[in-house]
């Protein structure tokens, strides 16, 4: 089973860091769709982190539509496709405000790319704790 | 994670992989605790005065304040060894003070705790005889964790070395509302990791309530739903954890130009704080992330980076409208 990646010091609130986590690892194909979640016990126990934030986060997830419940058997990632509008906006803005800082510089096109692609193979991709 | 000491236990006997979910949710309406107007007056002195609030089944609930603040009055008010000066405070309706049914599933770690024995093995025999509920495979797992022998001599330990032996047979006895005085203060990470599982373990099996006293609002700040801040015997806030940082963000930009707070706040941010080191700017806005974006996005700023919330800047904010000195408190 995976268990999302949560940093209790990074100032993000943990159920935030929870779902990002899934999202994540949804995206990355690391959970299939219709694969079981650890349940809200296991997955509090194995981060040592509260059971209420733990349901907290599965239930915005299931309002997402990332997961879905099945009384009495747990929670299960979804197959649907969930709409990527909004990250893709939010990735476009970030890259417009490199891209301004590149052009300031005098850094080229091919060097963004470059740069990008080493960006992507950092080994610690993670939330805004940078 | 690395260490693993706390095992999944008995999960076959679990009749129902959901009962964590449906426990809680059931229990997320019920109110375990209900202070009104709880006051506790030593002489002159108002070590808690008016209190109201209301604390929530399976809740994991954070109560901050400075010495003296009326943290531990509070926990002995509601562990019934203080009786009310005035008001009253009702566990599941009940009185406490002087009330068996509400006490034996009520128990209290002090920060200084008094034992009757000389080691645990007959402080536990204590317990299992005291409370039906202790779990004698759990005080078990417990001395693995804490790093206490059943024969040792309590009084020879030190002060931090006390708690932890209290917090064996406090969480062994499997209490329904656990008061903790500080509990978490001096324990190195792993035992924290280690204490934090279990206790989690015990919030999703069995919809215990968890109230925990400590001074350092960051000892409590990954473990807490809630938390309240308690000043001078009086209850300023109580608030769900994640509720605080709604609505208030914190970012770094750049700007090609000068750009002025002024500006800023004419365009629509709701600004607390504005510091400028010279082209870099900090804000700190009571908007939303998106609004912010939004309106920063106008300026082509060079750089524009949301920066994650410390509790200790929410609780400053939510303070300074209030005109209280925290300082103390954040130390």
């Amino acid at each position: 089973m995976v268990y999302p990646e949560v940093n209790t010091q990074s100032g993000v609130p943990i159920y935030q860091q929870v779902k990002n986590s899934y999202h994540r690892l949804a995206a990355l194909g690391l959970i299939e769709p219709h694969e079981q979640l650890p349940s809200v016990r296991q997955l509090a126990m194995e981060l040592g982190i509260n059971p209420n934030t733990v349901q907290k986060a599965y239930r915005e997830l299931e309002q997402e539509g990332l997961i879905y419940a099945v009384p009495g058997r747990g929670n299960f990632l979804s197959d649907s496709q969930r709409e990527l509008d909004v990250e893709y906006e939010e990735i476009r803005r970030s890259f417009r405000s490199a891209i301004h800082i590149a052009w300031t510089a005098g850094i080229e096109r091919t060097k963004l790319h470059e740069l990008l692609d080493d960006c992507i193979d950092e080994p610690h991709l993670s939330d805004k704790d940078e | 994670m690395v260490n693993n000491q706390v095992v999944e236990r008995k999960d076959s006997e679990r009749p129902n992989p959901s009962t964590a979910t449906t426990t809680q949710s059931s229990d997320e309406q019920e109110v375990v605790i209900v202070a009104d107007s709880l006051s506790k007056h030593f002489g002159a002195t108002k070590a808690l005065d008016k209190v109201n609030c209301k604390i929530g089944g399976a809740s994991i609930f954070g109560l901050i304040g400075s010495n003296g603040a009326g943290k531990s009055t509070f926990l002995r008010l509601a562990a019934g060894v203080y009786k009310p000066t005035e008001g009253t405070i009702l566990y599941r309706g009940q009185v406490i003070y002087d009330n068996p049914n509400a006490k034996k599933e009520i128990i209290f770690v002090a920060d200084q705790p008094y034992f009757y024995f000389e080691n645990l093995k007959k402080m536990s025999a204590l317990y299992r005889s005291l409370y039906e509920t202790w779990d004698q495979e759990l005080y078990h797992e417990l001395l693995q964790i804490f790093p206490i022998k059943e024969d040792q001599r309590l009084d020879l330990l030190s002060k931090g070395l006390h708690r932890q032996a209290a917090l064996i047979l406090a969480i062994a006895s499997k209490p329904r509302l656990l008061l903790m005085d500080e509990a978490f203060d001096g324990l190195d990470p792993v035992m924290r990791q280690n204490l934090k599982r279990i206790l989690a373990r015990q919030v999703a099996d069995d919809g215990m309530t968890t109230l925990i006293a400590s001074q350092n609002l960051r000892e409590l700040e990954d473990f807490c739903d809630h938390v309240g801040l308690l000043h001078d015997g009086g209850l300023l806030f109580v608030e769900e954890l994640d509720k605080l940082r709604l609505g208030l963000v914190k970012a770094q930009v750049a700007f090609r130009g000068d750009i002025t707070e002024k500006q800023l706040k004419s365009m629509g941010l709701e600004i607390l704080r504005f510091h400028a080191r010279g082209s870099l700017v900090e804000i700190l806005s009571r908007n939303t992330e998106l609004e912010l974006r939004t309106i920063l996005n106008q300026l082509s700023p060079l750089l524009l980076d949301v920066l994650p919330l410390t509790l200790e800047e929410v609780f400053i904010y939510e303070l300074s409208r209030k005109a209280y000195i925290v300082s103390e408190l954040l130390a």
